[in-house]
């Protein structure tokens, strides 16, 4: 079944869906929304989440369309190997909890706030806004643009206008609510996107395991099948080959969604938001058991749409399967022509609109902090700045963001763009995820060290996506005509998070022959273990 | 001076350092109890890497070998062990159930063992820095973060909400 060709009572349903939901979380956003011109109260609504609420918004934070769309897909297309990414996106979690009690007691509200403690100046400040932007910006477009799409094909208009008109309104609803409600409204409408999300996965996954009479077994038969791998399908190595190179690459993949999915800045923005260490580290264990929990739906999912549609169609529709879900929601009790089919067909459509709304929102946010907070307030004016005039920068900021990535997501309409969410997850492993590491836990740490580790890794992983298969040099590639390919792996990871970690103990080794002063690391300790220091 | 009543190099914290309002110790007493803190603070820091490293090094373990037996273990992970269901997707699941179960276990652990030595701690040197404990800003927890400027040293929080 293809999306476009959905009733007119199904698209109506899905219309009306559409416009009650952004009515009432908009509603929502201004209701909640900031009431003074305080700038935690904008950024952590002034921490006053639970950490069972801030767990549902940390998981809302993670779950993207990457996530939901993609994952889908690929367990889909490769079987095993998409599998292998769900546990491994779910094994990221594992790192943030890992740091997300010292990175709260650390940090005040930005990723420039954690990297200042070791180093003063604007420089640390500026490395910050820089590496925020390199990650946000790319998956903002990937997702306003995947968004686009889906929203224009389940309404049913075709054509690149439509999308790109589909593109734009997504973009300025996410302005919206970023601008009226600030992470009290972001929070909001990610606790509802979870709910929501997950009532929608858990049905879809519920009719397939049904449809199957409950029998797993009959699930991966059917589709071993419907995939046209055979036996296949449940090996190891569908989706990147067998070679040497794809192994490699395997390996890389995995490796860089463990260390970076978690660690972009959105989501330290989101622990920041905790009222204290131990409550970021509970947010942050609750949302393992969510995300596990969405995860293995997932994958019972995508199985079900090699199983009931087909990987023929599931191709047909976008090589990456990235309409996996939406095809097998659409062919699930008795297709979009009974009632039951319309209203599950409407509710993933709606948990596809949410899920990319509410991270959009969360990705623009933590961007117009670190331009805001970071670049403006702290390198700019040198902390000259009142908390009104702080808010009123986010919010132009947020302004700012959210337009350019709304034009940046209609240009690379007709372009594969995909690559971009995993340059997003490479940037923040090779760029945050040492930086991180080394301020909060290595004493030696120093300003060189930090700026060779954040620059150093953002410049290793740009530059080796650049020159990868994603971008030239293949049918599937940015520019498919053109080949400048001479890095083999689709994912940096695999060399630029060593080489971050390499630069940041060499620049923190030349940093020391340099300047004699070193950073008072009893301080550092002090703040990480205790929250001494930070607000 | 003799050496031995010298403060330790190790634990010369820029917040204590630099003094802050309240009733002034004995500086022996002081240096007394900033040895007894830096060493809470040590024990403290051991133990928080202890349970990292004990969760980080489980789930690093089971990532590496899935990881491994998916590149070189031929068609070891494809062998069907339920009817249809492989020995991948079983060692993934375990994956992450494990994971589930370490991170309870990680969590459960810090909130019995660290979290209170760290809030003693932190109360100490709430208090060192203060003296009388009836001195220091309590209350409504915004106001004590606001309020806790001369402890932070950081004029930062202390900006008027207003005006530019």
């Amino acid at each position: 079944m293809n999306p476009a060709a959905l009733g007119a009572n199904t698209q109506t349903l899905v219309l009306i869906a559409f416009l009650i939901f952004v009515g009432a979380s908009l509603l929502l956003c201004v209701m909640v929304g900031p009431e003074g011109d305080e700038v935690a109260d904008f950024y952590t609504a002034n921490r006053t989440l639970t950490p069972l609420q801030n767990a549902l918004a940390l998981s809302g934070d993670y779950i993207s369309a990457a996530t939901l769309l993609g994952t889908t897909g690929i367990v889909a297309m490769s079987g095993y190997d998409g599998f292998t990414l769900a546990v491994s996106t779910v094994l990221a979690l594992g790192v943030l909890l890992l740091i997300a009690r010292p990175l709260r007691n650390a940090g005040r509200y930005t990723l420039g706030d954690v990297l200042a403690m070791r180093a003063g100046g604007a420089a640390p400040r500026i490395a910050a806004a820089v590496v925020t932007l390199a990650v946000s910006l790319p998956f903002l477009v990937v997702q306003l643009s995947g968004a686009g799409s889906a929203t224009a094909q389940v309404l049913g208009l075709t054509g690149p206008g439509a999308q790109q008109v589909c593109t734009a309104l997504i973009g300025v609803l996410m302005i919206c609510y970023t601008v009226l409600g600030g992470m009290r409204g972001t929070s909001l409408v990610q606790i509802v996107k979870v709910v929501l999300t997950f009532a929608a996965v858990v049905a879809v996954a519920l009719s397939v395991l049904s449809h199957f009479h409950w029998s797993i077994d009959a699930l991966l038969s059917a589709a071993s099948a419907g995939s046209g791998q055979g036996a296949a399908y449940l090996h190891p190595g569908l989706q990147l080959g067998t070679t040497a190179s794809g192994r490699l690459n395997f390996i890389g993949l995995q490796l860089t969604v463990v260390l970076g999915a978690a660690c972009m800045p959105h989501m330290i923005m989101r622990v920041n938001a905790s009222p204290t260490g131990s409550a970021a580290r509970r947010s942050t264990r609750y949302a393992i058991g969510m995300v596990g929990a969405f995860c293995l739906l997932v994958a019972v999912i995508g199985l079900g749409a090699a199983a009931l549609v087909g990987d023929r169609m599931i191709g047909a529709v976008n090589p990456n399967g990235q309409g996996a879900l939406l095809l097998l929601a659409g062919v699930l009790q008795g297709g979009t022509g009974t009632t039951a089919g319309s209203a599950l067909f409407t509710a993933v459509a709606c948990s596809v609109f949410v899920t990319v709304l509410a991270v959009v929102a969360g990705i623009t946010l933590a961007a117009a902090a670190a331009l805001a907070h970071d670049l403006h307030a702290h390198a700019v004016r040198k902390g000259r700045l009142s908390q009104a005039g702080e808010v009123r920068a986010v919010r132009w900021s947020v302004l700012a963001v959210g337009t350019l990535g709304i034009v940046l997501a209609i240009a690379a309409q007709g372009y594969n763009v995909q690559f971009m969410s995993s340059l997003a997850v490479s940037i923040a492993a090779s760029a945050v995820l040492p930086a991180l590491l080394y301020s909060l836990f290595w004493s030696r740490y120093n300003r060189t060290g930090l700026l060779w580790t954040v620059y150093g890794g953002l410049l290793c992983a740009v530059g080796l996506q650049a020159f990868s298969p994603t971008v030239s040099g293949s049918a599937f590639a940015l520019f498919p005509h053109a080949d400048f390919a001479w890095f083999p792996l689709q994912t940096p990871g695999l060399v630029s998070v060593p080489a971050a970690f390499a630069l940041g103990w060499a620049g923190s080794v030349r940093g020391r022959r340099k300047a004699a002063a070193e950073p008072d690391f009893a301080a550092v300790q002090e703040r990480v273990l205790l929250g001494a220091g930070a607000e | 001076m003799p050496a031995a009543h010298l403060p330790p190099d190790s634990f010369r914290s820029r917040h204590r350092a630099a003094g802050h309002p309240g009733a002034p110790l004995d500086p022996p007493a002081a240096w007394a109890a900033r040895d007894r803190a830096a060493g809470e603070l040590a024990t403290l820091n051991r133990a928080t890497a202890r349970l990292g490293r004990g969760f980080a090094v489980a789930n690093a373990a089971g990532f590496a070998v899935m990881v491994l037996l998916a590149c070189t273990g031929g068609g070891l992970l494809g062998t069907e062990v339920f009817g249809r269901v492989t020995l991948g997707i079983v060692l993934g699941v375990a994956q992450a159930v494990g994971l589930l179960w370490t991170a309870a276990r990680f969590d459960r652990r810090s909130t019995r063992t660290c979290d209170p030595l760290a809030e003693t701690l932190g109360e100490g040197l709430h208090h060192s820095q203060y003296g009388d404990p009836r001195q220091a800003p309590h209350g409504n927890p915004r106001e004590d973060r606001y309020g806790a400027a001369p402890r932070y040293q950081d004029p930062w929080d202390q900006r008027p909400v207003t005006g530019r």
